[in-house]
């Protein structure tokens, strides 16, 4: 635990986290009661969780009121429901989200078979945009290579999630499941005056290549990540102690762990 | 700690080896060239490739250890660098990548060579639901040459990819090892292959530098393991099987 030790003082915030079984890995489960445990080991502030039943089920609602319930038994675990733009019903989905308290609103464009330039994604901005809500965009939930043959999803190309990033205007986003190659194809995608201040990219996917972190804390890219582990899903102790080992300065860290997570969740501004 | 799947870095050691594992605590790494990653590499590639992994070892003596990179469709002048390598430079294994499936009767010379050093045998594998290569290994062809050779010590490297299915496949043979190694950080994968083969039967490796370090490690971390069990996964088996080789070195020797 000692060589999990600098992550743990961080107090960190994990912006990507589920809640509920991954349908065809038995071990990829995580109960609320698991998730409060990992708030516990690891010092978490606060945890972004959505559930899984509302990537797989018929509808979206049914995960979100489950996780709506899971979260008020620990406010560290902060409800980021997953809305399906293209479902019937989903605007007063969304504002029953909005009024429940969401922290963020997750999107899943590849296991829900839309584009991101669909026309409804660019109405779902518009709604969550007096807010300042979260929006956040999951490019992948796990590696191409291992997704079960039968269930195959293909990962959101990078270019969409480019214009992605104009499309929220300033917006809160974070993109979550790129790895460092292709958020830097995003990024040459980007206008030469687009700002990037309300965009983060999660850490979950960035594990190659060797002493990955501190490379791009040398590409003076440390304020535009940040840490989430994709839990159950993924092991999270796999971007955890990247996080903790890296060769970084501690303001780095402390960027990467929690304070890039802070300034862009902060943001909200619930009265709309 | 052991790494026991490593790369080198063009032709020698990425330069954060030694330090990253410095601060991980992990002293000695266990790799092979692949050179350029041609997936049939001509035999001068592989002479190339196993002469770059010579001298990382000879400069990092005590924090590298070598696998005998091989293109089996090169035969017996393959198979004779091979016996060089190991009886002349100290190379403790062999590595087969996807020049050919890893039970093709090409590959039972090597394997034979294998056998008769105590030589471990590091062999990709990987079931991919997309880009699998034509003649990439799965845990099919890892369990089909085990069956041949009982004798022969064998890893399953990436833990077969697919990990649910690979385990299944393997578990009979108790002469296959798998590692964890490579980028995919599924979720209790590694506490998952523990419970199934246990953990003699698993190695900590990274498959860097494509893949990071401390990435690979965490998974291990993340597998709650007690401490015998994270002691053998990271340590003892892949000490185990590099004494077994040393130990035999000198006992097999080849006369040209």
């Amino acid at each position: 635990m000692d060589l999990l030790k600098p992550f743990i003082d961080e107090h960190a915030i994990d912006v990507t986290a589920f809640i509920g079984s991954w349908p065809n890995r038995l071990q990829a489960s995580a109960e609320q009661k698991d998730l409060s445990r990992m708030a516990d080991r690891y010092q978490l502030k606060g945890v972004c969780i959505s559930h899984i039943a509302s990537v797989f089920g018929y509808d979206t609602r049914s995960g979100n009121e489950a996780l709506f319930k899971a979260c008020s038994q620990d406010n560290r675990l902060w409800p980021f429901a997953i809305i399906n733009p293209t479902d019937e019903g989903w605007l007063q989905e969304l504002q029953w989200a909005i009024d429940s308290g969401v922290r963020g609103i997750r999107l899943i464009p590849g296991y829900h078979q839309y584009k991101l330039d669909h026309p409804a994604v660019n109405r779902l901005i518009e709604i969550i945009e007096p807010y300042r809500l979260p929006l956040h965009v999951c490019a992948r939930l796990q590696d191409e290579r291992l997704q079960h043959h039968r269930f195959y999803t293909e990962a959101v190309p990078v270019h969409s999630l480019a214009s992605m990033i104009s499309a929220a205007g300033d917006n809160p986003l974070i993109i979550s499941g790129v790895n460092s190659n292709e958020k830097d194809e995003i990024s040459r995608y980007l206008h030469a005056d687009q700002s990037i201040d309300h965009v983060l990219y999660d850490l979950w996917h960035v594990n190659g290549p060797l002493a990955v972190i501190s490379q791009l804390c040398q590409k003076g890219q440390a304020s535009q990540y940040a840490f989430g582990s994709c839990t159950p899903i993924q092991t999270a102790e796999a971007t955890i102690l990247q996080l903790s080992a890296a060769n970084i300065s501690e303001s780095d860290r402390r960027l990467l762990c929690c304070g890039n997570a802070e300034r862009l969740l902060s943001m909200v501004r619930m009265s709309g | 700690m052991i790494d026991a799947h490593i790369h080198l870095y063009g032709s020698d050691l990425h330069p954060e080896t030694l330090s990253e594992g410095s601060r991980l605590g992990i002293t000695l790494f266990v790799g092979s060239s692949l050179l350029n990653y041609t997936p049939q590499p001509t035999y001068e590639e592989t002479i190339q490739a196993n002469d770059d992994m010579a001298k990382a070892i000879r400069n990092h003596p005590g924090q590298v250890e070598g696998y005998c990179y091989v293109n089996p469709r090169h035969g017996h002048k393959s198979l004779m660098d091979f016996r060089r390598r190991v009886e002349e430079q100290g190379f403790i294994g062999l590595k087969l990548w996807i020049a050919t499936l890893c039970n093709d009767p090409l590959v039972f010379p090597y394997v034979e060579q294998a056998i008769q050093y105590k030589a471990p045998i590091l062999v990709h594998a990987w079931k991919k639901t997309i880009s699998q290569f034509p003649y990439e290994s799965t845990a099919h062809h890892v369990a089909d040459l085990a069956a041949r050779y009982p004798e022969a010590r064998i890893i399953m490297a990436h833990l077969g990819g697919q990990m649910e299915s690979a385990i299944n496949i393997i578990e009979p043979y108790e002469n296959v090892y798998a590692d964890t190694s490579g980028t995919p950080i599924g979720g209790s994968e590694v506490g998952y292959a523990v419970k199934r083969l246990g953990a003699k039967r698993i190695i900590f490796g990274s498959d860097l530098p494509f893949a990071c370090m401390a990435s690979n490690l965490g998974k291990i971390v993340g597998a709650n393991l007690s401490e015998t069990d994270f002691r053998l996964v990271t340590y003892e088996n892949m000490k185990f099987l590099i004494d077994e080789v040393k130990q035999n070195r000198g006992l097999v020797k080849t006369v040209y």
